[in-house]
């Protein structure tokens, strides 16, 4: 999995590439908490994210619960198969996608 | 000459009391007149003499009368015996004759027509004649009784009419009273004594013939008098008797039949689907007995490894004889079919045979098929049956018009036609019996080819028995209650075409470190059968939720196998998990609250709640130490 991170007036914005799975996970959210230090705002864009199971949303619910505390999540450019399971667990109620 | 004289006088107390004044010599009674009279008034017939009324100067000083009787010796005469009345004292007895309160009496001398006494004050002294006999005094009518005594004096009593007829009128009334009151009295208690004697019996026979209306026949009933009843009593216990002997004959009757439709209804194929690991086809089929035992049936079999067939046919008749023929000619077809003929063969061997059986001249209309399930070619056989309804490469039913053959049993000589076709994926026909065609409604139509065609078309679907269930549905609904005369019948086959099977089966030890190696396997498996994207990512994250837990949860705490089939009948995926880890159902758990706000979220279950919403059908079984988890995709 690719990721990029890029910081600017105090928001994180990410864009990764790749399947958000078993393997993947645990990097996605090691590498994004690091630099959340400070953070008001986390921009994920999803429009390389082409598979998500329930081990991605546990991080999703991560960083939700973080920047409940310090500002704002949103999660762009959501392709279909994974707005699917967003919309089947009900995190597209409190999480902010377009 | 020897002259006696007893006399004897009736005093006013009616005492006899003899008077010896009359022996005196002064008293010369032979020259006195009543002596003269009664001596000259006796006869030798007669010797009894009265004298006529005579004032007594020696003696009472009264008006009296005698009475004589002459005393002979020798058929001389030689004294008289006389007894003197006074007058007065007769008066007094005539005063007190009142048969009614206004009656009197008159007593008078006819002779010298004059009354002597009479009890009237009203009446005058005047002339005795023309007074008794004139029945009117002084505006009163009176009905006088004469009785002329023997010295010519008579008594008349006179009687008011008014008020003889009203004491007669009053006790002829009274009378009539006592006799209404007493012929009452006689008809009431010969009434209730008769009413008791008619009606007892009466009760009792219209009781028993209640109880027989009401089917109650061990009644008896006993009657001994009067002989009549007795009889009729008689009769009743044997009509009784009678009918129970038939209704038993005929409950046992009824029993037989009945048990012969359970017979007939379970000797056809009733268990579906019939042959579950067969996916080539569906076929569904039922049969509605009409009231009595019929001879529509229906039947279906496999006469080789590739070769199914199905059939329905109609008997001619109904009853008892047409279910017999039925049952021979089902099980007849059935041997012969199984027998490896060529269907023309086939079709006039059966009809050859049913012939040479048929006494009775029944005949059967008869539609076969017979399909390769591998290649969908199907051979029609129709002898006189209703033409079916087919679909085909997803159009809308029509019928299938087919040259017919003559009926079965008619001419053991016959040849028959047969049809070849060619049945493609999702192909259906249906076969029927006219009891659904011609299904008639209170307005005396019948259901008709017409209608069924556009019902078959209306209620179409993939499930069959239901197709079949909204038919007969609306078949009864056309009907209105009308009782069905026939059998209905009904037989619908459908083709799912050549089976394209596929199944690759992975096995390896579950950890973390393989799971990479089996997606691998799955996604090469998918790209070659050429599952489309979003099912090839369905099972993606079914693999990695249920692989995750079995090396997770399962295999907690030693490694084991995991044993994964993917498989692909035509358009629908199994895919299967095994493990042989810690037994543990899945769909036990309950789903997760996905309304939940994420403060209150447990991430536990999320992952099976995800596999579940992502397939058609799952279910878990655990069989030999192994959970299975089972779930089918329709691609």
């Amino acid at each position: 999995m690719e990721i990029n991170l890029r910081k600017l007036n105090g928001s994180l914005y990410v864009k990764a590439e790749g399947k958000l799975d078993i393997d993947s996970a645990a990097e996605f959210g090691t590498t994004i908490k690091d630099a959340l230090d400070d953070m008001n705002e986390l921009v994920l864009d999803f429009a390389g994210i082409t598979y998500i199971a329930s081990i991605g949303l546990r991080v999703l619910l991560e960083f939700y619960q973080q920047m409940s505390k310090q500002g704002s999540i949103k999660i762009i450019n959501v392709q279909e198969p994974v707005l699917n399971v967003l919309k089947m667990t009900g995190f597209d109620k409190f999480l902010s996608i377009s | 000459m020897l002259h006696f004289l007893l006399q004897l006088t009736f005093s006013t107390i009616n005492e006899v009391v003899p008077d010896s004044e009359f022996e005196t010599e002064e008293y010369n009674y032979l020259g006195k007149s009543w002596y003269k009279e009664i001596k000259s008034g006796l006869t030798p017939d007669d010797n009894t003499a009265w004298s006529l009324p005579y004032y007594e100067k020696e003696g009472s000083n009264t008006l009296m009368v005698t009475a004589g009787s002459g005393i002979y010796s020798d058929g001389k005469i030689i004294g008289i015996s006389t007894v003197d009345w006074e007058i007065s004292s007769i008066i007094k007895s005539v005063s007190e004759m009142k048969p009614t309160p206004s009656s009197f009496a008159l007593f008078g001398d006819k002779e010298h027509d004059s009354i002597i006494a009479s009890t009237d004050p009203y009446i005058d002294n005047s002339s005795l004649l023309g007074k008794p006999l004139n029945t009117n005094y002084h505006g009163k009518k009176f009905i006088p009784y004469v009785k002329t005594l023997d010295n010519g004096m008579i008594l008349v009593i006179c009687i008011p009419k008014q008020e003889l007829f009203y004491y007669l009128v009053k006790n002829v009334v009274i009378l009539f009273v006592v006799f209404m009151i007493l012929g009452l009295i006689i008809s009431t208690l010969l009434y209730y004594g008769l009413k008791k004697y008619i009606d007892t019996p009466i009760e009792k026979l219209t009781d028993i013939a209640h109880k027989i209306g009401e089917g109650n026949l061990n009644t008896e009933i006993k009657i001994e008098k009067p002989l009549e009843f007795a009889q009729l009593a008689d009769t009743f216990n044997n009509m009784a008797k009678d009918i129970r002997s038939i209704t038993k004959d005929r409950q046992r009757i009824e029993s037989e039949l009945s048990l012969a439709k359970e017979i007939q209804a379970s000797s056809l194929p009733n268990v579906f689907p019939p042959f579950p690991d067969k996916n080539e086809f569906n076929i569904f089929a039922g049969m509605e007995p009409a009231k009595e035992v019929g001879g529509d049936f229906y039947d279906f079999y496999f006469i080789d490894d590739e070769n199914f067939m199905f059939l329905i046919a109609d008997v001619s008749g109904k009853g008892v004889p047409a279910a017999l023929f039925m049952m021979t000619t089902k099980t007849l077809i059935n041997y012969i079919a199984q027998s490896g003929l060529e269907p023309k063969e086939m079709i006039e061997t059966i009809n050859r045979k049913i012939c040479e059986n048929n006494k009775q001249g029944f005949f059967i209309t008869l539609f076969l098929g017979i399909v390769n399930i591998r290649t969908g070619k199907i051979t029609y056989i129709n002898c006189g049956h209703n033409p079916p309804l087919i679909k085909q490469n997803n159009e809308e039913f029509k019928y299938l018009e087919l040259d017919s053959n003559i009926v079965l049993g008619a001419f053991g000589s016959s040849e028959f036609n047969i049809v070849e076709s060619q049945l493609n994926y999702g192909d259906t026909v249906i076969l029927y019996t006219d009891g659904i065609t011609e299904a008639i409604n209170s307005s005396d139509e019948q259901y008709g080819e017409k209608r069924l065609l556009q019902t078959v078309n209306r209620v179409y679907q993939n499930d069959i028995r239901a197709v079949q269930n909204n038919i007969k549905s609306d078949v009864k609904e056309f009907a209105q209650g009308v009782d069905q005369s026939d059998d209905m019948t009904m037989l619908i086959f459908k083709y799912n075409g050549k089976i394209n099977s596929q199944k690759e089966i992975y096995t390896g030890t579950a950890k973390q470190e393989n799971y990479k190696h089996f997606l691998n396997w799955l996604e090469n498996v998918s790209n070659n059968w050429g599952l489309e994207q979003d099912i090839q990512g369905k099972l993606h994250i079914i693999s990695e939720e249920l692989y995750t837990n079995i090396f997770s949860y399962a295999y907690a705490n030693h490694e084991g196998n995991v044993e994964i089939t993917l498989e692909k009948k035509n358009e629908k995926l199994t895919f299967i998990f095994k493990d042989n880890g810690v037994k543990y159902n899945p769909l036990e758990h309950e789903d997760p609250d996905v309304t939940l706000p994420p403060e209150n979220r447990d991430m536990g279950g999320l992952g099976i709640f995800i596999v579940k919403n992502s397939v058609d059908e799952i279910s878990y079984e655990y069989k030999d130490n192994t959970n299975i988890l089972t779930m089918k995709i329709f691609v």
